[in-house]
């Protein structure tokens, strides 16, 4: 083994790209220790301890890059190694070449991407304005992603592209599918003739899951952001969107989705869909259906129950409300027998932990009937999870909601959050637990994994009591999905949970094992 | 190859000291000094460098280019700059830069906003260092979970040679200042200053960090922390042989408590504004920062730890009082 040392005067590289070439360079055939740095005296107090220092070290300066190698000659030269260095040298400039450029502003991304007519922006809220300000300005379609956006911005601008005939989705607005191109958090769905306005993300998400599982495809998915059918913002962008898909000859049906509107804006879009040429389906989660069916347009009672619809009604065929369950009625007798049985007296505790919003909402007006539960976002105020009396009680989270999420990553991201509240909120009373799976562009990479990981902790921990708890889940995604669809129901059963194909059969099936637990005690 | 067709391209942001410089030495002629990518060093003299960059992360002394191209295509090291008020010009004549629609970036606008209470520092702090645990384990960040002073569910791997290395000068060094041993840190600091891989060594971003929470202390405590000034420039001048002329720079900068402007706004998040959004900074800063973001990550976590220690923050009377912790506090009115 023989030493020697390279140097570049004057050479200046970043550190993340001199570890890269380090790595490379120690993996040569012949080389039996390399070290790469600039000449300042502790890099070279390194190299002598590492006993890589030559006569060549004499002279170096701080500003000066060495690479100093022990190597084989009869394997390797010195002059290979200085070109293997080159080489990679050059490969990690190619990378950080043109292709991968970091535009400082829209006005370069607009120069970099001449073509585009859409811009998705995601900046702190307090700087979003000024950005969908520039957007709108040069003409561009925008989906703002950021929250935290003062609603007089949120108006202004909205009034702004519908004044210039753009779309401006947002604020805090997750999902669409823009021309085939899933934008933020949506699932690998086909291409067809189904067009859906969505002010609420997972509710959207779940509608057009469900329509692809259908054999149907969408044409264009456009959010509009949580408060865009409040009285402030008048609905602008719902308004926009549907007129926009009305407009769209790729769009033969049109599926709206939102929590209930106010009643000025609900007003609104009934004008609109009492004259539309093209059949419209619309779930106002809880909303007004007798006002719905008025104008001639499809009420719903699901989200699923909205997908159903709009596939039988594109296939022209018959539709009424969908309420029970894929599975024939026996079975799902079977299924809550044999889940109730394995929960002692004391478990009559529902916890349903859900990282999306919309699918939270639907749980808990599908299951209000029959049950008083708390949550974070309430369907009346007094069931606030802070009057939740002495901790005990049904509770329903929406885990992305701001108080969740400050400073951490969406559980749809991030399955975190979600796993400490199995950890803090499910104990020895809790009888049920109903949690959504949600995949998708965006979402973590295994979340079917993180709950059963979750289970299977939870259950370690009250098999100590002696008792077990009935976990029931849903899956919102496709088999096109990159989290493998199929691979997560397995992984969710393999835990002995109850897979569902919809979160309104997961929250059905919860409903009926809740009820029979209440007949019990 | 050197593209040697005239270039026109706009500033959309410099720095304010850089502004100041321009305005107080008009016609200065500059050498380029190093070109990255995204980045060219221009250098005035023998010490003092401006920097262009066409990402979103302005340093001190820099202006932020709008301009998509590598700069690599454009310009080489030794190519010479003349500089003005109103436009820079290569003498080349392969660019022109006008400077007359750019923004005034602030670099010490760090201070004028409330500061946060020490528990929420401490929470931020921990949220920082479990997505840190998660990042690639390059530079310094193997020593996370030592330096931290954290058991972690996601330990760092890639262990590397530097890491190892520096680890128990890194972690006494810590502690002494976390005793505000000041002294025994600026000894310390000779076994840190330049050591790691790259233009601006991996102990070089650690100690930015802490130049930079060390000299904000200072700011909001007039005279409490005494030792610090003198420490900070006594660190700015140990760098100035001790390490690349880029990285001395930097410490320069940091040792008045500037600092780039997307490691500005981190800061500004963990110390001081409520709404900011720690991680989308925090990963800026890993991704996009003019530094390694990793290893400046790390000292921001350790220094943090010293400024909750150190600093314990009340309202009083609708205001912010700093005082030392475990000290009475002053009775309203008093």
């Amino acid at each position: 083994m023989t030493l020697h040392t390279s140097i570049k005067r004057n050479a200046y590289y970043d550190s993340v790209t001199l570890m890269l070439l380090s790595r490379e360079l120690q993996k040569l055939e012949g080389v039996e220790d390399v070290l790469v740095g600039m000449g300042t005296d502790l890099n070279l107090d390194l190299a002598r301890d590492l006993g890589l220092a030559t006569s060549e070290f004499e002279g170096l300066t701080p500003n000066d890059l060495f690479i100093a190698a022990k190597i084989d000659e009869a394997v390797i030269s010195m002059k290979a190694v200085e070109d293997a260095f080159k080489e990679q040298l050059n490969k990690s400039a190619e990378s950080e070449s043109d292709e991968d450029y970091q535009a400082p502003s829209l006005r370069s991304a607009i120069q970099a991407l001449p073509g585009a007519n859409m811009v998705l922006i995601s900046v702190p809220g307090q700087y979003a304005a000024a950005e969908v300000e520039d957007a709108l300005d040069a003409g561009l379609h925008v989906m703002l992603f950021s929250d935290n956006v003062p609603v007089e911005d949120e108006l202004r601008l909205k009034q702004k592209a519908v004044e210039k005939g753009l779309l401006m989705m947002g604020p805090d607005c997750g999902t669409a599918i823009i021309n085939g191109k899933p934008l933020c958090f949506a699932n690998a769905v086909r291409r067809g003739k189904i067009g859906v306005v969505g002010a609420s993300g997972t509710g959207t998400q779940e509608v057009t899951v469900q329509v692809h599982k259908l054999g149907e495809g969408l044409s264009q998915v456009i959010g509009t952001g949580g408060r865009d059918l409040k009285e402030q913002i008048g609905g602008l962008m719902m308004i926009q969107g549907f007129e926009s898909l009305i407009a769209d000859p790729e769009t033969e049906l049109i599926v709206l989705i939102s929590k209930p509107p106010a009643p000025s804006v609900a007003e609104k879009i009934y004008r609109i869909a009492k004259t539309s040429p093209k059949p419209v389906v619309i779930d106002f989660i809880g909303g007004d259906r007798a006002a719905i069916e008025a104008v001639g347009a499809i009420p719903c009672i699901s989200l699923e129950d909205a997908a159903q619809k709009a596939v039988k009604a594109l296939r022209g065929q018959a539709y009424e409300d969908f309420t029970g369950f894929s599975l024939p009625e026996v079975q799902i007798e079977e299924i809550v027998e044999k889940a109730v049985a394995k929960l002692k007296d004391d478990q009559t505790e529902l916890r349903a932990l859900f990282t999306g919003g919309t699918l939270a909402d639907e749980a808990m007006k599908l299951l209000g009937v029959h049950q008083a539960i708390y949550s974070n976002i309430p369907l009346t105020p007094e069931m606030a999870i802070e009057n939740l009396p002495a901790g005990r009680g049904h509770i329903c989270l929406d885990l992305g909601e701001d108080q969740f999420t400050r400073g951490r990553p969406h559980p749809m991201i991030d399955p975190q959050t979600r796993t400490e509240f199995f950890r803090s909120h499910i104990d020895g009373q809790t009888g049920v637990i109903l949690v959504d799976v949600v995949l998708g562009f965006g979402s973590y990479s295994d979340p079917a994994g993180a709950v059963a990981a979750s289970v299977r902790e939870i259950r370690q921990r009250l098999s100590k009591q002696g008792k077990d708890v009935v976990v029931i889940a849903s899956v919102c995604g496709t088999d096109l999905d990159s989290q493998d669809l199929n691979q997560s129901i397995k992984t969710l059963e393999a835990e002995g949970i109850l897979v569902m194909p919809s979160n309104a059969q997961a929250v059905r099936l919860t409903d009926l094992v809740m009820q029979r637990i209440k007949k019990g005690a | 190859m050197v593209d040697m067709a005239m270039n026109e391209m706009n500033a959309k942001s410099i720095a304010d000291d850089l502004a100041d410089f321009l305005g107080d030495h008009p016609g200065q002629l500059a050498r380029v000094h190093s070109v990255f990518p995204h980045a060219v060093n221009l250098l005035i003299g023998e010490y003092e460098l401006i920097t262009l960059t066409n990402q979103g992360d302005i340093p001190p002394m820099g202006v932020l280019v709008d301009r998509g191209e590598t700069f690599t295509k454009l310009i080489k090291t030794g190519d010479e700059i003349l500089l003005d008020v109103d436009h820079f010009r290569a003498v080349s004549r392969a660019f022109t830069m006008d400077l007359r629609d750019a923004e005034t970036w602030k670099t010490g606008s760090m201070l004028s906003i409330d500061g946060r209470p020490v528990a929420d520092i401490a929470r931020i702090r921990l949220t920082l260092i479990r997505w840190l645990a998660k990042q690639p384990a390059q530079g310094l960040l193997p020593l996370l979970p030592r330096l931290a002073r954290q058991s972690l569910d996601h330990k760092p791997a890639n262990d590397n040679i530097y890491s190892r290395y520096i680890a128990n000068d890194l972690e006494v060094f810590t502690r002494a200042i976390n005793i505000s041993d000041w002294e025994c840190a600026l000894r310390l600091a000779d076994r840190l200053i330049g050591f790691g891989i790259g233009s601006t060594p991996s102990c070089d971003d650690f100690l930015a960090a802490y130049l930079v929470i060390l000299k904000i202390a200072d700011r909001l405590n007039p005279g409490r922390f005494p030792w610090v000034p003198e420490f900070n420039q006594s660190i700015a001048h140990k760098a100035k042989n001790r390490t690349t002329l880029i990285s001395a720079t930097m410490l320069k900068h940091a040792a008045d408590g500037k600092i780039s402007q997307i490691h500005q706004q981190l800061i500004q998040t963990c110390l001081f504004n409520k709404n900011g959004e720690l991680l989308h900074f925090a990963d800026l800063v890993m991704k996009h920062g003019a530094t390694s973001g990793g290893d400046f990550l790390l000292g921001l976590i350790c220094a943090l730890e010293w400024y909750q220690a150190a600093i314990t923050n009340t309202e009083k009377e609708g205001e912010r009082a700093w005082v030392e912790p475990n000290q009475p506090q002053p009775m309203p009115g008093i």
